[in-house]
């Protein structure tokens, strides 16, 4: 395989592992940079939209890319009641609120591990192993629909935060709690709605994500050091911050995959870290 | 119009403000003058609802407000203009006007207003300046364009919590007469200030508060002439 090829196939493996990390990362620093909550439950939701995709689709027997839709519906009902019933409550909590929600990462992981147990799953689909010729290059197709619905996802969510009504109140929210209550925006219904979006973008992310790798009920640790690790590299609370923290950390990985073995690769993110808070202690993009 | 009776405030065990009573009428401007950490600016948090009162009422056009919430207060007509710059600073002058509009009224009349917003305050009207970012405008500015903010909702009531805080000269004369048009307008205002020149030169009435009690009430006039504000704050 001569140069070109190799460097074509990292960068499609690069943006493919960016589109999922921007995904998951984004509604963690949502709901960081609006609620002023670490949620370490995050990557829990994710897994849990896995589950979720693969119980549509064995159980309604429909394409599991349908299925994201259901998913996505149920994700966000998740996200209505978690919100309702305990995320409301931990909001004035400070910072012991984080032992809090890392042990809903546990009961999450914990449930799931009950109802399925704990061999992987993967979720089946029609397109299989199917490739994409890209000039030279071959891709498999599965991963470039899951990166392509990843990125949209990210670009419809960022449209909807920047032109719609509420996404300008949910970004003055998190610029400036106080001003916003002061015009009478009704801060609980901007972080219940906040919440809402991030878990169902995790779950979303999780869903696309099983379509490709196998998961189980304790993927979720991974993932979310990877989520911490852009966020915190692009400066939590940032949107901005994310994406280009994330394209960094796809990338960096998809590389580093050459002279790594896999199992390992996620290590890049740390080593990332650690250099730029060496340099910027407060991340890329941090909103100060 | 806005009254509050025996309105005691403090932080945590910390009492700042004192059974304060305080009263403006309809179309009036009230002054409430003091030195740093004479607890004006914990009465108006108070008054809008950002700081739970201890003891006392606040009213509204007769209402009772003081164990409503903020939006709730903002709602019912009272406008509050922080001290701290407190613009939205990633979003452009005419995203932060604009997310003013949290009623009925108000967005019906928005053009209507950002008119006469625009033209109180020209430094901020431009093409150009609508869509700059606010964190990037200057002190002056921003100030300017937290005033315009709490107008676009339309208020019944405005409370100004000390505008001129580190402005420079030209920009209070400025700003106080815009103070001055809005007041025109008929919408009362309570002007919190340490700028007690200023503050007594425009203000119907004035309240002079030191260390959380009310000592003295008059008019700007009355006020003026008394040898304590003299020396204390007007220094002559």
């Amino acid at each position: 395989m001569d140069y070109s090829t190799l460097a074509a196939q990292l960068f499609l493996t690069g943006i493919f592992l960016s589109s999922l990390y921007i995904l998951v990362t984004f509604g963690l620093t949502m709901i960081f940079g609006v609620m002023e909550i670490v949620n370490f439950a995050h990557a829990a939701f994710a897994v849990l939209g896995g589950y979720a995709c693969l119980m549509a689709v064995t159980s309604l027997a429909i394409d599991p890319f349908l299925a994201l839709l259901p998913v996505v519906v149920f994700m966000s009902l998740v996200g209505w009641l978690t919100f309702d019933f305990f995320a409301r409550y931990t909001l004035d909590l400070g910072d012991s609120h984080v032992v809090i929600y890392y042990a809903l990462l546990l009961i999450i992981s914990n449930i799931l591990a009950l109802i399925y147990g704990l061999d992987y799953k993967f979720i089946p689909s029609t397109l299989g192993y199917t490739q994409l010729q890209l000039g030279a290059v071959k891709y498999p197709l599965i991963k470039a629909l899951v990166a392509l619905l990843s990125l949209a996802s990210v670009a419809g969510l960022s449209l909807y935060l920047k032109f719609s009504v509420t996404g300008k109140r949910i970004r003055a929210v998190s610029q400036s709690k106080e001003s916003a209550e002061i015009m009478g925006i009704d801060s609980l219904k901007i972080r219940r709605i906040t919440w809402v979006i991030g878990i169902a973008s995790a779950g979303l992310m999780g869903a696309l994500v099983g379509l490709v790798n196998p998961f189980s009920p304790y993927a979720g640790t991974t993932y979310l050091i990877v989520a911490f690790s852009v966020a915190i590299l692009g400066g939590m609370g940032s949107l901005f911050g994310t994406i280009v923290a994330g394209f960094i950390v796809g990338m960096a990985e998809s590389l580093f995959s050459l002279i790594l073995p896999s199992q390992i690769s996620p290590v890049i993110a740390f080593v990332l870290i650690i250099v730029v808070l060496m340099i910027k202690p407060e991340g890329l993009f941090s909103r100060a | 119009m806005l009254e509050t009776r025996n309105l005691s405030v403090g932080y945590g065990n910390l009492q700042v403000v004192h059974e304060v009573s305080l009263s403006i009428g309809e179309g009036q401007i009230v002054a409430l003058v003091g030195g740093n950490g004479a607890g004006k600016t914990t009465t108006l948090r108070a008054i809008s609802g950002l700081l739970p009162p201890w003891e006392g009422e606040v009213l509204l056009g007769g209402q009772p407000i003081q164990n409503l919430k903020t939006p709730q207060i903002v709602s019912l007509g009272l406008a509050y203009v922080p001290e701290r710059k407190s613009v939205f600073p990633k979003m452009t002058v005419m995203e932060n006007l604009e997310l003013a509009l949290n009623s009925e009224e108000a967005k019906q009349k928005r053009l209507e207003t950002i008119a006469e917003v625009f033209e109180l305050f020209p430094r901020i009207s431009s093409t150009a300046k609508q869509k700059q970012l606010a964190g990037t405008l200057s002190g002056g500015e921003q100030r300017m364009l937290v005033i315009a903010r709490a107008l676009m909702s339309r208020p019944r009531f405005i409370l100004l919590d000390e505008p001129s805080l580190g402005l420079a000269p030209r920009l209070v004369t400025d700003l106080f007469k815009a103070i001055q048009k809005i007041h025109a307008g008929g919408v009362p205002i309570l002007l919190v200030e340490q700028n007690v020149t200023l503050a007594l030169q425009i203000a119907d009435r004035a309240y002079v508060l030191e260390q959380g009690h009310i000592v003295l009430e008059g008019t700007g006039e009355e006020l003026c002439e008394m040898p304590h504000i003299r020396e204390a704050y007007l220094g002559i």
